[in-house]
């Protein structure tokens, strides 16, 4: 399943860098034209971008586990000036926790890695466990699973756009394969250690994300909490069917089908996040209104994306939140059904406000370049979605 | 008998006992320098010379980078960050020199309770190492959460990273050449961009304390008179 995993990855990392490059050449002449702070050369910027896709990829190919490590960390280093690319306090803020927090995330996971390795010479599965632990603390911070994701909203948030979209869809799935790798080796007697550790921290990162997303009154950091709920799921679906080798399995399928979906969603959802926040030079709720009286388009956009990452149908979230549902134990799928539903109450009605009303303030008139990422996204998504539900009813 | 690794190593932890009370930062990276230092010559130290005679080039190579990198490069960095952002001491710090101290001399009695519970390795260079490397992971994550000015934080994690080094030495793992030159350019590469942040941070804040840094959370966008402080694009 490693395998199989690091393969789809493989694939989907590329498509999302290319539609986030894309959104680059858009995005960046609109931002500066509607800049008042300063910010970094877009030479840098893209030289930047294109190390972080390298850093990924990297990640995901490399065979042995500390040379995983440097890649990570690598990832780490190229992404943080990213975020401070409107070099002003937030940005700088932003972009000191992310660094200082996921060092010493990534210092933890180099510890237990050792562990790890140790534990393999040594032939103990009570090492093993120890070291597991603290990969799954080191990696986990990265991944933003809570309580280690403290960085996650304020990166998301301070980050262009398609930075945004990248660390998100991209970054947290190679963080999540590193946890994996680790998990696949466990001798016998860790499994029941992992699993349970994994599952307890998924529910865990569903809950703090749904309870940030209620009241929230910043766009881009409600995304940046539906990141935390979604790594959780995630992380849920893997403990149901970690170790499983058959691939055909409905919860390693639904897995597969959650990670892409989630990824193209929220790269489709951040960049038309972007996109008001250039037109209405704020991120706060209350003041963008009546979206679908000044944009239209991103008003389709902006809602449907909503729609489809609550997993309503035809969103391909939605066949494998069923699944989740379905293999959980009693008590895990009612709990996320519970929490799921508080996620989608909080969701609809921030989006609703968006998009529904009068407007308030006049918008800025974006340049049309900006939605042409983000409706051939909701085409694929749509797409996808349906050709899910075909392929389940066959 | 002591041998040469268990000096040093003695010497590693008296300069975490010196860096949980300084507050001086010149001399605080003076004595992460000798951390430094140490880590990189370590394994020579730990090397079994009686049964495997001289150590190969691999080990030389290691040892010298990491000496050059650890001790020197960054220490240099640091004292040029400290010189930058014109911050000489730490003056408020979270938590008080004298109780940092004392923390530090728990973990220590908890480090060597649990090195004494773990059987590492058996041909374990030294007792000591285990217990030296938990402790100086300790300090580095003290120094970090209770101090506030940012270079010391970039201290601490410099200290975090040592102990993890120790530890890796320690329980006598072998990465290879090129993992151990990957993690080392990864640490350098981490702490020049955590040094030209600080000096940026001084910059544009005029002011290295990082509970200056506090303005994102959740909560402010609800407060009207903050809204106009976010208009970025």
């Amino acid at each position: 399943m490693e395998h199989n995993l690091r393969n789809l990855l493989l694939i989907l990392t590329p498509v999302l860098f290319l539609a986030n490059l894309a959104q680059s050449f858009f995005y960046l002449p609109a931002s500066s034209r509607h800049a008042s702070s300063p910010h970094m050369p877009s030479a840098l910027y893209y030289t930047l971008f294109v190390a972080f896709f390298g850093a990924m990829i990297f990640a995901l190919t490399a065979e042995s586990l500390p040379l995983m490590w440097v890649a990570i960390e690598l990832t780490t280093l190229v992404s943080a000036p990213l975020i401070a690319y409107h070099r002003d306090k937030d940005g700088l803020e932003a972009m000191w926790k992310y660094l200082l927090i996921c060092s010493i995330g990534i210092a933890f996971a180099l510890f237990g890695t050792m562990l790890v390795l140790h534990s393999q010479t040594i032939g103990s599965s009570r090492w093993f466990m120890a070291g597991f632990a603290f990969v799954l603390a080191g990696y986990g911070t990265k991944t933003g699973l809570a309580p280690f994701h403290s960085w996650l909203p304020d990166a998301h948030s301070e980050a262009p756009a398609p930075v945004s979209a990248l660390l998100s869809g991209a970054l947290l799935n190679c963080s999540f394969f590193a946890i994996v790798r680790f998990r696949e080796i466990a001798p016998a007697e860790a499994v029941g250690f992992c699993d349970n550790s994994m599952l307890a921290l998924g529910i865990f990162s569903v809950a703090v994300g749904a309870i940030f997303m209620v009241r929230q009154n910043d766009f881009k950091r409600l995304l940046a909490y539906s990141s935390v709920e979604h790594i959780g799921l995630i992380t849920i679906l893997y403990s149901l069917c970690a170790g499983c080798v058959d691939v055909k399995n409905m919860v390693v399928l639904a897995l597969f089908a959650h990670i892409v979906a989630h990824s193209l969603t929220k790269t489709l959802l951040f960049q038309t996040a972007g996109n008001l926040l250039l037109a209405f030079r704020t991120r706060a709720v209350p003041v963008v209104q009546g979206l679908v009286v000044s944009m239209k388009g991103h008003a389709v956009l902006w809602l449907v994306g909503i729609v489809f990452i609550c997993a309503m149908p035809p969103s391909v979230l939605f066949l494998s939140e069923l699944a989740l549902v379905f293999s959980a134990p009693f008590w895990v799928s009612a709990l996320v059904l519970l929490l799921l539903f508080i996620v989608f109450a909080a969701m609809m009605k921030i989006a609703l406000s968006m998009v529904m009303g009068k407007p308030l303030v006049k918008p800025d008139i974006l340049p049309k370049s900006l939605a042409i990422v983000p409706s051939i996204l909701l085409i694929a998504i749509i797409l996808l979605g349906i050709a899910s539900i075909f392929i389940v009813m066959a | 008998m002591i041998t040469l690794s268990e000096i040093a190593l003695a010497l590693f932890l008296v300069a975490d006992f010196i860096l949980a009370g300084a507050s001086r930062l010149r001399s605080a990276v003076r004595f992460v320098a000798m951390q430094g230092l140490v880590v990189g010559i370590l394994p020579i130290f730990m090397w079994n010379w009686a049964e495997e005679g001289c150590p190969g080039a691999r080990v030389w190579i290691i040892a010298f980078v990491n000496a050059v990198v650890k001790g020197v490069v960054l220490p240099l960095l640091l004292m040029y960050a400290v010189r930058k952002a014109r911050t000489r001491r730490e003056l408020e710090p979270i938590v008080s020199f004298p109780v940092s101290q004392i923390i530090v001399f728990f973990v220590a009695i908890g480090a060597f309770i649990v090195g004494r519970l773990l059987h590492v390795h058996a041909s374990s260079a030294s007792e000591l190492a285990v217990p030296v490397a938990l402790t100086t992971m300790g300090t580095g994550l003290l120094l970090i959460c209770g101090r506030k000015k940012a270079i010391t934080q970039v201290l601490g994690f410099l200290i975090l990273e040592n102990g993890i080094s120790v530890f890796g030495a320690a329980i006598l793992l072998e990465y290879g050449i090129i993992v151990e030159l990957g993690i080392l350019l990864d640490v350098f590469a981490l702490v020049f961009i955590l040094g030209i942040a600080v000096f940026q941070i001084s910059r544009t804040f005029d002011s290295t304390d990082t509970d200056k840094l506090n303005h994102l959370g959740d909560t402010h966008l609800m407060h009207p008179h903050h809204q106009h402080d976010h208009v970025h694009a």
